[in-house]
């Protein structure tokens, strides 16, 4: 087989592009061509000198590669001067490889050997985090209140299972499970900040933000701009908005709303279509509590909120709905009620009905936005019945519809959205 | 000198070229990293049954297979991509050729002073920051497979002004 086959399946291997078949020939090509495995030697060691390159860029900004080479060269020989003393036969080749071999070795001898000790002055300087006075280097299990070299703080919350990673110019926290709050400083010109969990990465210029891992990853922001990325996606989270990151898939926004409805509760459904029931079922992406709409008898099964007093929506520029979808294709609706007149909701109040449907054509939780303007007005059969379009300082309630076939709708935060 | 600093001594010199061959089986940097600590920790245990006549990078590469195969037994969430077959045939070969790593890296260093903003953004997103192919792709908006045969290319053209430059020094 040829070398461009060769060079083409080593390096769909090495980016973690290639499928079985192509493992299979990569194997096959290894195992019987020296040439084969000295191509894909060469390209591996090419791989970690690239992330070795780039490691020592971080190391010493401001100047071009090689300088930055020279420079930390420079700087190692002068820290590294007493323990080539008393170790003189010992050629110290890179600093930075040595600064990661001296933690790593010198926590083994450590443990091993009564006695041994290694000097390592370039660990507290280039430590990506600190408790206190003392350094965390790469590696380091972190619990309860760090700092961010470069400025800024994280707050890990009991149970969570943190590592510090990275240099002090580019500090990267790994969260594999638990709770995290997070603060940065404006990390101007320097390496943005990043947390990778087990679902994706998080990156961030100056911001505050918190993190829950658990089976999957929940983002919230509390100011600035936070970049997540999962799934091969990415998107911006900006103030109050929140994110949900899941393995393989592209982050889900949660965006912030200005005033949350009061749906909050079972009880706070109190009108149903006959079967229909409503009940809790833990809580959701955001955070709130989850219910479960079950709409047993269709078609165009319902369940409705109304409350005694109209709420005044006039700042919102819409209505945003987390639900799960369950991709069934089925046409949905969203009700809302002002305070009119109309014949057809005599039962109910004194209300006029407006409703605007969606596809239901994704799976998993997120957001839907129904701008105001797309909900129209129903059952508009009476002279008396008011047609003055909905008036958004007077909604009186909201209903959840389902489509022709029998179906159970998970919601979670129902409130007005602002400007986009 | 005593036990520790021949083992320091050899260690050192040896444990880029071992990361290397650790990180082209398992494809999860954390989990190499581990394996990087356990492989130490055994080579140190075991460093009075080295035998001095032999390469030190070819037995520190053998206890580092075994504990790719062990770590793997323990995680089964750690993909292991190769075969054991495989695995020695480029053990086998490792050591051809291999220039030192200090005028490697500073050869390399030289060569990527070339490459032009955009492709250097992907391989710094790539290799400084750590993201997986598809994490690059989106962040660069390109495709997933464009961005793999762009940074295949960059490597080639990368490995290939490494070569020369080290070539060029050496006739020098």
């Amino acid at each position: 087989m040829s070398d461009d086959r060769c060079a083409e399946l080593v390096a769909r291997f090495l980016d973690g592009r290639a499928d079985a078949a192509e493992r299979a020939e990569l194997e096959a090509g290894l195992s019987r061509d020296p040439a084969w495995a000295r191509r894909f030697v060469a390209t591996a060691r090419l791989e970690a000198d690239l992330r070795q390159a780039h490691r020592v860029a971080e190391a010493a900004p401001g100047e071009g590669l090689s300088e930055k080479i020279a420079v930390a060269k420079r700087t190692f020989a002068h820290r590294s001067a007493r323990h080539r003393r008393s170790h003189p036969r010992v050629r110290l080749l890179w600093p930075l490889q040595v600064a990661l071999l001296l933690l790593a070795v010198g926590l083994l001898l450590y443990g091993l050997s009564s006695g041994a000790s290694v000097d390592s002055p370039t660990l507290v300087d280039g430590a990506p985090f600190h408790a206190g006075d003392r350094a965390l280097p790469p590696r380091t299990a972190m619990e309860g209140q760090v700092t961010i070299a470069g400025g800024g703080s994280i707050a890990l919350a009991e149970g969570a299972l943190a590592w510090s990673e990275g240099t002090a110019l580019a500090p990267v926290l790994r969260l594999d499970r638990g709770e995290a709050a997070i603060q940065v400083a404006p990390r101007d010109g320097r390496s943005a900040f990043v947390v990778h969990t087990p679902h994706g990465a998080v990156r961030v210029l100056g911001t505050a933000f918190s993190l829950v891992v658990t089976d999957v990853t929940h983002l919230t922001v509390a100011s600035g701009r936070v970049e997540a990325i999962a799934g091969g996606a990415s998107m911006v989270v900006g103030p109050a908005g929140q994110a949900r990151l899941s393995t393989g898939v592209a982050p889900v926004g949660f965006f912030p709303v200005i005033t949350e409805a009061p749906t909050g509760t079972p009880s706070a459904w109190n009108h149903r279509s006959p079967g229909s029931t409503v009940s809790a079922h833990g809580i959701g992406p955001t955070g709130r509590p989850v219910l479960r709409l079950s709409l047993p008898r269709p078609p165009f099964a319902w369940v409705v909120a109304n409350w005694r007093q109209p709420l005044d929506w006039s700042a919102g520029q819409g209505i945003s709905v987390v639900l799960l979808g369950t991709g069934s294709g089925e046409s949905w609706a969203i009700e809302l009620y002002d305070h009119g007149k109309s014949t057809s909701m005599k039962d109910m109040g004194p209300y006029a009905r407006f409703n605007a449907h969606f596809i239901d054509d994704r799976r998993g939780w997120h957001e839907r936005r129904l701008p105001f303007s797309a909900f129209v007005q129903r059952d508009r059969t009476h002279p008396d019945d008011d047609d003055d379009g909905l008036t958004t300082a007077r909604i009186q309630g909201i209903a959840v519809i389902g489509g022709e076939s029998p179906v159970e709708i998970q919601v979670e935060r129902i409130g007005v959205y602002a400007a986009e | 000198m005593g036990p520790h600093d021949h083992f320091l001594t050899l260690f050192m010199r040896h444990q880029d070229d071992l990361r290397a061959f650790v990180g082209s089986i398992i494809s999860d940097w954390t989990a190499v990293d581990d394996i990087m600590q356990e492989t130490a920790a055994v080579l140190w245990r075991k460093f009075a049954e080295y035998d001095p006549t032999r390469s030190f990078g070819g037995w520190a590469r053998g206890v580092a297979a075994v504990e790719i195969r062990r770590h793997r037994g323990r995680s089964a969430r750690v993909p292991l991509l190769m075969s054991p077959e495989a695995i020695a045939a480029i053990d086998a070969v490792w050591d051809d050729g291999a220039e030192p790593v200090a005028p490697r890296l500073e050869a390399l260093a030289r060569c990527l002073e070339r490459v032009g903003r955009e492709p250097r953004e992907i391989l710094a997103w790539r290799y400084r920051d750590g993201l997986e192919l598809h994490d690059v792709a989106a962040r660069s908006g390109r495709g997933t497979e464009a961005v793999g045969k762009m940074l295949q290319r960059l490597r080639e053209a990368l490995g290939e002004c490494v070569r020369r430059q080290l070539a060029a020094e050496g006739a020098g």
